[in-house]
């Protein structure tokens, strides 16, 4: 039975992936940004003693802060965290003026807001015998050798910045035994731009059921970004 | 023949006289601009060449070390204010250059936009443990150009992103050098965006 936390958890991919670890017999630490959302109430009454909601904003310190101080009254130790919190942006292009806040906005949730969730929860992930595993939800729009959006500045960049972060996470960290997993979850019909999506490739939990495989499987020997069916993909 | 002007934006000192230089060799007309005096562009009748630097990204190497023992506190917590600074400077000031410039871009006649950078940009090449906010946003900022070839290519607009070696030396050479746009081998094509450092190697994203 491993502990994991993973953020942004209220719906979507993030829901389905608690769900998918809670049916696994995983005990599970929900980062919860929308308590009005009441998905994870509804998943808590099913799984009572192994799901733990834990307010949780990746933009703001002190919240990810005050989330570490109550995850670790509740556990000494984490096997795997998994950053999923994000947001997209803005479709703006150039010609209209692509929204500097904007950037900035999705750049501190995309970007930074993993580097200071890996930061302040590195020390329930080093406990020994733990799996020491770190997994990202990144995504093919932060592969610049395959580019092909022309829209979405602030998403794009943000996430090439997060692909770059977990190079040099991996290379800090992999030779003290963690594992990192980059994960590109395909075009899922989820609440991205806020309302359920109608269109995608599939459902959140049809991703989240590769992921899952992806993340409790063989360990990566070094670091690449794969996709929903297994393909890597460049940098 | 219509006098051909470059703007530098953004620019380290220690670049700054060399590319100015090989611009000038060209009789290409230069006018250097910082994020004071880059609305003073507006005055110029058009832009041919806009060169975006990397000035301010170098201060500090921003390590994040790991406990030795616990594996506790990645220690260094003012990174990430570091790596929002960063981001802001190379990659959303770029930018709001660009928007702003762009109609000064579309008078001129070569519409090419280059972007200084150094290895440390290349997520391939990435061997090392430190300078999280450099890096990052040197990264992004390579995805910003490639967007913008996807957006801006089928109006003409050309782009360059050259892995400077802290000299800026072939820098403007290379931003100036044509390529073909019609079928050729893909790594002289102007439709495929590529990083080249000083000795015209081709860089890994």
């Amino acid at each position: 039975m491993s502990k994991i936390l993973i953020t942004g958890a209220d719906r979507g991919l993030g829901r389905a992936l608690s769900e998918q670890f809670l049916q696994n017999g995983h005990i599970v630490y929900a980062g919860q940004y929308m308590p009005e959302w009441k998905e994870l109430d509804s998943l808590k009454s099913h799984y009572p003693d192994r799901l733990f909601l834990v307010p949780l904003n990746i933009g703001d310190l002190s919240s990810i802060e005050k989330a570490y101080g109550q995850v670790s009254e509740e556990t000494d130790s984490l096997d795997i965290l998994i950053h999923n919190a994000g947001m997209i942006g803005t479709d703006s292009r150039i010609r209209e003026s692509v929204s500097q806040t904007d950037c900035g906005n999705v750049y501190r949730v995309n970007a930074l807001g993993p580097l200071q969730v890996t930061q302040t929860f590195l020390p329930l992930l080093s406990r020994e015998g733990g799996e020491q595993k770190v997994a990202f939800i990144s995504s093919e729009a932060g592969s610049i050798a395959l580019a092909h959006r022309r829209s979405q500045y602030a998403y794009g960049m943000s996430k090439a910045a997060l692909n770059m972060e977990v190079r040099i996470l991996h290379n800090t960290l992999q030779n003290m035994g963690y594992e990192f997993y980059l994960y590109h979850p395909g075009w899922m019909r989820t609440y991205m731009k806020g309302d359920k999506a109608t269109v995608g490739d599939m459902e959140p939990e049809e991703s989240a059921e590769s992921a899952y495989a992806f993340f409790t499987g063989e360990a990566p020997t070094y670091l690449e970004m794969v996709d929903v069916y297994q393909r890597a993909w460049a940098f | 023949m219509k006098e051909e002007i470059a703007v530098l934006y953004d620019l380290r000192e220690e670049q700054r006289a060399q590319i100015k230089e090989e611009l000038e060799q060209r009789q290409i007309t230069v006018y250097e601009k910082s994020p004071e005096t880059v609305e003073e562009c507006k005055e110029l009748p058009y832009i041919d060449f806009l060169i975006l630097g990397d000035d301010g990204m170098t201060d500090t190497d921003g390590k994040i070390t790991p406990g030795k023992t616990d594996g506790a506190a990645l220690t260094d917590r003012n990174e990430s204010l570091r790596a929002a600074a960063y981001y802001d400077r190379h990659v959303i000031n770029a930018m709001s250059v660009i928007t702003m410039l762009l109609p000064w871009m579309d008078r001129g006649r070569r519409k090419r936009i280059c972007s200084l950078t150094n290895v440390r940009a290349s997520n391939n090449l990435c061997y090392s443990t430190d300078r999280y906010g450099e890096r990052m946003a040197r990264a992004a900022r390579n995805m910003m150009m490639h967007m913008l070839q996807n957006e801006l290519a089928e109006e003409g607009y050309t782009f360059r992103i050259f892995c400077d070696n802290g000299t800026g030396k072939n820098a403007g050479s290379y931003f100036m050098r044509d390529r073909s746009i019609d079928s050729c081998p893909s790594h002289m094509d102007e439709n495929r965006l590529v990083m080249r450092d000083n000795q015209g190697r081709e860089i890994p994203w």
